[in-house]
């Protein structure tokens, strides 16, 4: 593909265009997109308890380095991603058993109601978890 | 109101000169009622005689206008012009991702390949009948809204799988597939499911919605695709069933 | 111009689409164990108390095979959403859909690899509690 074709694919009057773009269309790209990054995150899930493997106290450390701010907030990153992933997968599963497919906007707005609360009750968990016993401690 | 002037933007390309398509300004005086259709007939009939677009009924029955009007794919004969007079210019542009003939007119074959993929016919119990099948008003209900489909391409255009994937046979086809399969005179389910749910068939829409969208006609393609991933899983998990058209 | 016809390939889609369904169910049951389990269940162990994740946890906590049931079959269904979701977004493309047998061999190996890499990385945690 010519990159100067790129501006006719994806310009002012095509369906990627953000003003364009639908609600089923964004839905679309944001699950594809933090499928994508779920996948990515699995690996790299696997690769930090693959240290224990080394030794118990590198599994340790890693684990204590895990715990800082910026780790903590990609955690909250995490939850945002899974919670709208699952979200979004519930209301797909929702059209496959074929409930609400003419509403699908609807549904779609229901669903991130739903997921909005989750993340909110989320992040409180973690929140809790993360900095209460630290600041304490 | 009247003889307002609208500043329109078609995307014109003639494949055998241009490299890539480029923006043409217009500025059209409106009329009441004027459709864009109309628009571009003033274009052609006033300002630019090479300006290539198809049409044929005027009426929105025929689906040869269909293009990206705005940042929508719409019927041209079906759209007002009236509603863009705020706005600073009206883009014209071909249906996204087809093959362009010259300026708004694209290349239907690979679209109606995929629709033949489905066997877009009637098959029916053998011996014919003289006449007609008897089929009741309640039988015809499930295909009452499939059947209405015009075939202007809009949907499979729009579909963003069918884009990147071009074995995808696209909502229009699907729907095609399920306006037969959902016909109560139809006997060859069996074949019709072998064809759609395949990994080009019906497991390629992930609900997007796009086409949805943008059918003029208000048809839901994404539900008779569903319909049809339910009908297709349910005879992977429960077995065919035993009736099935003897091959000639 | 040479007509180019679809090739709708004879191999059904149905189980892979069935069964990222099936496993995503399962796997929004099994990450709230999993996260339940990980962060906020005391093991009983004296670390147990802080937040911390550490070896010792892990090792007490996967002496019951229970535990190590809920860690590993998580594994594998992440495995098999994830892996097939990818294949999913692979075949949307023209480059992947016409060589099919290809990626589908690839993401099997990956898959069937990275669940014998599970076994490696449980391991230490078995022996070392």
């Amino acid at each position: 593909m010519k990159i100067g074709s790129l501006k006719w694919l994806f310009g002012k009057n095509s369906e990627f265009w953000p003003t364009n773009m639908k609600t089923g269309m964004w839905a679309w790209v944001g699950h594809r997109l933090t499928g994508l990054a779920l996948v990515a995150y699995v690996f790299l899930h696997l690769s930090f308890l693959s240290t224990a493997s080394v030794g118990s106290g590198d599994f340790d450390s890693l684990m204590e380095v895990t715990s800082q701010p910026l780790f903590v907030a990609m955690d909250f990153l995490l939850v945002i991603v899974v919670i709208y992933h699952a979200m979004n997968g519930a209301r797909v599963i929702m059209f496959d058993l074929g409930f609400g497919i003419r509403h699908q906007k609807l549904v779609f707005w229901i669903c991130m109601a739903v997921a909005a609360v989750l993340i909110v009750g989320g992040l409180w968990a973690i929140w809790d978890l993360v900095f209460v016993p630290a600041g304490g401690a | 109101m009247a003889d307002e002037e609208l500043t329109i933007k078609v995307q014109r390309c003639d494949p055998a000169v241009d490299n890539q398509p480029y923006w043409q300004k217009y500025v059209v005086k409106t009329r009441p009622a004027m459709t864009v259709l109309d628009a571009l007939f003033e274009i052609l009939n006033h300002q630019d005689g090479t300006l290539s677009f198809r049409y044929c009924c005027r009426a929105g029955v025929c689906g040869s206008c269909a293009m990206v009007i705005g940042g929508r794919i719409r019927l041209a004969c079906e759209t007002q012009v009236n509603q863009f007079i705020g706005k600073k210019e009206l883009l014209l542009s071909p249906l996204p991702h087809q093959k362009i003939v010259k300026d708004l007119a694209v290349d239907y074959e690979h679209f109606f390949d995929r629709i033949k993929e489905v066997k877009p016919y009637l098959i029916g119990k053998e011996p014919y009948p003289e006449r007609e099948y008897i089929q009741m008003p309640k039988e015809r209900e499930p295909i009452n809204e499939p059947i209405d489909c015009i075939l202007c391409g809009s949907c499979t255009s729009s579909c963003t799988v069918a884009w990147t994937n071009s074995d995808y046979i696209g909502p229009a086809a699907l729907m095609k597939a399920y306006r037969f399969y959902a016909d109560t005179r139809d006997i060859a389910k069996d074949e019709r499911l072998d064809v759609i749910e395949s990994e080009n068939g019906v497991y390629r829409c992930h609900t997007i919605f796009n086409c949805v969208e943008v059918c003029p006609k208000k048809l839901n393609p994404t539900e008779t695709i569903q319909k049809l991933k339910i009908k297709a899983t349910k005879r992977r998990l429960f077995g065919r069933k035993k009736k099935t058209r003897s091959k000639s | 111009m040479t007509e180019e016809r679809i090739a709708t390939t004879k191999v059904a889609g149905t189980w892979a689409w069935f069964f990222q369904r099936l496993s995503a169910v399962l796997l929004v049951i099994l990450l709230g164990i999993h996260l339940y389990v990980a962060h906020f269940m005391d093991v009983g162990s004296h670390t147990g108390d802080e937040a911390l994740i550490t070896f010792e946890d892990v090792s007490i906590r996967l002496d019951q095979l229970i535990y190590i049931a809920v860690d590993y079959s998580m594994l594998a269904m992440v495995l098999l959403h994830g892996l097939n979701g990818f294949r999913t977004v692979l075949f949307d493309f023209d480059m992947f859909a016409k060589r099919k047998k290809v990626v589908d061999r690839g993401l099997w190996v990956l898959g069937i690899g990275t669940l014998l890499w599970g076994i490696v990385i449980l391991f230490p945690f078995l022996s070392g509690g």
